[in-house]
């Protein structure tokens, strides 16, 4: 068996490694995604007060720390059996949002947008946000830039700091805003509705509008029938900060309908000899290994998988491109990895669109965002969307609500089955009969992986790497036969 | 283009990496240590940051200089410290993963029509750590054992680029 190895993949947070092992034939027999483990995060967390946990579990990584923060605070208001008033909801909701559409706009323009944007087959120099710029526009980099810091500058706002808010507390949260401040978050909020319908107005132009592009979303190779996972409210509709944890499966069926603090219920975790990290599945169905369809527990929790799980979307002009995509890729479930990127885009709308709704809302401004604990702490789990998957905290204490044991399921984990199978898919798509690697090819079957947006930092707790690309060709004894690299020095 | 006229002080020093996890919180460390020696300053800023990409580029928006301090890998001894320029980067978080290196980051702000500061203009202070492998509040001793000395360069540095005398060590009089 010969073994192409690509390591690691390039622009993602955190170092990991795709093993692809070919037949004698030339053909993929696997693919794995290799991904170095840093364990000790749980360990270096107990023995500290839960409290702190806000604070301590949103330096995972610097990627995603709201998300952290946010599961992190909702843990803990179940923990001290506390109920946050509808003001503390609406503010934390809103801050979510802010971050969710900074977020999304940094992952399309920067991430996964370029290979779209720019072609599987451009050369890397040019595979970068500055090669999205130099084609749509130079006037983009400005709106980009304008929506981050627009957002950056709110979240300063309200909770006092960029990165690492010291905001969420159990019971709401320790500081609200002002009417002047309510005003400028929905001024504010309103020029990022156009940001997104913008972004979506060029996805379609360059995307859509292009063959190859909708041939390469709907090919074969970058199809996995998977179950969905997603939140969502009272209408069935995605919700990024609240509800109930809903699982759809290739068929569109309901499977399951839980609140979170119920995921042990439904979610167990396969182990790998090759990997350390774990892979969730779905405990009702079952690990039947790395196969799709009804019988095989494999799941996805990303954007798109949020949107399969949804019956719609809570927003109007989300609610529209939410149908308009079904509509142009034959309706639901959407399974097609790459139109995940769509789905981003229009979770990116949704997002802003709720921005404005919350801040609009005159109760935001309140001053009664917090009720104080005075219950004897137990035991919490909190969850929200992360904008890489269902993310959930679960905390358990002593009576001085000193921790003794926590667990975290971050997006990233969700995904790992359906990320190799997805890298798998495309590589057996792509490398038939011992054809030979080109570098487009290869980045053809890391735009699988990247689709997801995988955080590595969060999901094994590393840290970001270097981002040479290595490929070794190996003959069917393991012999080194061919070595292929970039940005080695 | 010339800074906003609101613009934060014209120099700015940042602490990079992620405190949790042992050797990488020493640019944290540096920082905090220059914060003290330049206290009253109004013309130097001292912040601590956790990511590089765009993200580190946007503190660098209306600036004029900017000294980075960042743990790196560059396979000398725990504690040994290098300048770097930007051709020199990415050490561990001057290019994140996530979005774009810092030098792509900056020309995405250049061609925003940011104010940043010139290439020359930013200074990395690498230093080599021997443990961010697990998670820690604590410093290996090598690498503790050198912040002051990075602290020490990296204030030699600042009052050399800035024309002004030494700057007193912490604790002497």
């Amino acid at each position: 068996m010969e073994r192409i190895s690509i390591d690691p993949i390039t622009r993602l947070e955190g170092h990991g490694k795709i093993d692809i092992f070919l037949t004698e034939a030339g053909d993929v027999a696997n693919a794995y995604v290799q991904v170095p483990e840093l364990r000790g995060f749980e360990q270096f967390c107990v023995g500290r007060l839960a409290e702190d946990m806000p604070n301590i579990t949103d330096r995972i990584c610097g990627v995603c720390p709201e998300a952290h923060h946010m599961a992190s605070s909702k843990a803990l208001d179940e923990l001290f059996h506390v109920e946050p008033t509808a003001t503390a909801k609406k503010l934390r909701e809103l801050l979510y949002s802010i971050f969710f559409a900074t977020d999304h706009t940094t992952h399309f323009y920067a991430l996964g947008g370029p290979d779209f944007v720019m072609g599987p087959d451009a050369p890397v120099a040019e595979r970068n946000i500055l090669g999205v710029i130099r084609k749509v526009g130079m006037d983009v980099a400005g709106q980009v830039l304008k929506m981050r810091r627009d957002g950056h500058h709110l979240i300063e706002t309200m909770t006092g700091r960029t990165v690492h808010p010291n905001w969420g507390v159990p019971g709401g949260v320790s500081k609200g805003i002002d009417e002047e401040t309510r005003r400028e978050i929905e001024r504010l909020g309103r020029e990022a509705i156009e940001f997104a319908k913008f972004s979506i107005q060029l996805f379609n132009q360059i995307v859509l509008e292009n063959s190859a592009y909708v041939d390469l979303i709907t090919n074969e190779a970058f199809i996995d029938r998977t179950y969905n996972m997603g939140t969502v409210d009272e209408n069935n509709h995605v919700n990024f900060y609240d509800g109930m944890i809903r699982i759809v499966g290739p068929d569109g069926s309901e499977l399951a309908k839980y609140h979170p603090r119920d995921y042990q219920e439904h979610i167990a975790e396969h182990v790998e000899s090759w990997s350390y990290l774990k892979f969730p599945y779905l405990k009702n169905v079952g690990w039947h290994g790395f196969v799709d369809g009804v019988d095989s527990g494999v799941y996805k929790a990303t954007p798109l998988s949020r949107l399969n799980a949804a019956d719609g979307m809570a927003t109007p002009a989300a609610q529209a491109e939410y149908q308009r995509m079904y509509e142009t890729l034959g309706g639901k479930p959407v399974d097609h990895t790459l139109a995940t990127h769509w789905a981003r885009l229009i979770e990116l709308l949704y997002a802003t669109e709720r921005w404005v709704e919350l801040a609009s809302d005159p109760e935001i401004a309140s001053d009664d965002f917090r009720v104080l604990p005075t219950e004897t702490p137990t035991e919490g789990i909190g969850c929200v969307e992360a904008p890489r998957g269902t993310l959930t905290h679960h905390y358990w204490t002593d009576e001085r609500g000193v921790l003794t044991k926590i667990n975290l399921i971050v997006g990233t984990t969700n995904n790992n089955a359906a990320i190799n199978m997805s890298v798998k898919k495309a590589a057996q798509g792509l490398i038939q009969g011992g054809q030979v690697v080109t570098e487009g090819l290869l980045n053809t079957i890391e735009m699988a992986y990247r689709a997801y947006d995988p955080c590595m930092a969060c999901a094994t707790h590393t840290l970001p790497g270097q981002m040479p690309l290595e490929v070794i060709l190996h003959q069917p004894d393991g012999e080194e036969w061919m070595r292929l690299a970039r940005n080695l020095d | 283009m010339t800074p906003n006229s609101t613009h934060p002080p014209p120099t700015v020093i940042i602490g990079l990496g992620n405190p949790l996890r042992a050797d990488d919180g020493v640019g944290h460390a540096v920082s905090r240590l220059v914060r003290q020696r330049l206290s009253g300053r109004t013309d130097v800023e001292v912040m601590e940051s956790f990511t590089g990409g765009l993200r580190l580029m946007e503190r660098l928006i209306d600036r004029q200089r900017a000294y980075i301090v960042d743990a790196a890998r560059f396979g000398e001894q725990a504690g040994k410290w290098r300048w770097l320029d930007l051709r020199q980067l990415p050490t561990l978080h001057t290019s994140s993963t996530h979005d774009a290196d810092l030098a792509t980051a900056l020309a995405v702000g250049r061609r925003a029509g940011a104010f940043l500061p010139d290439d020359d203009q930013i200074h990395v202070l690498a230093i080599q750590i021997a443990d961010v492998d697990g998670f820690s509040e604590e410093l290996t001793t090598s690498v503790r054992s050198a912040v002051p000395g990075a602290a020490d360069a990296l204030l030699e540095r600042l009052n050399l680029d800035l024309g002004r005398g030494p700057t007193r060590p912490q604790g002497t009089s």
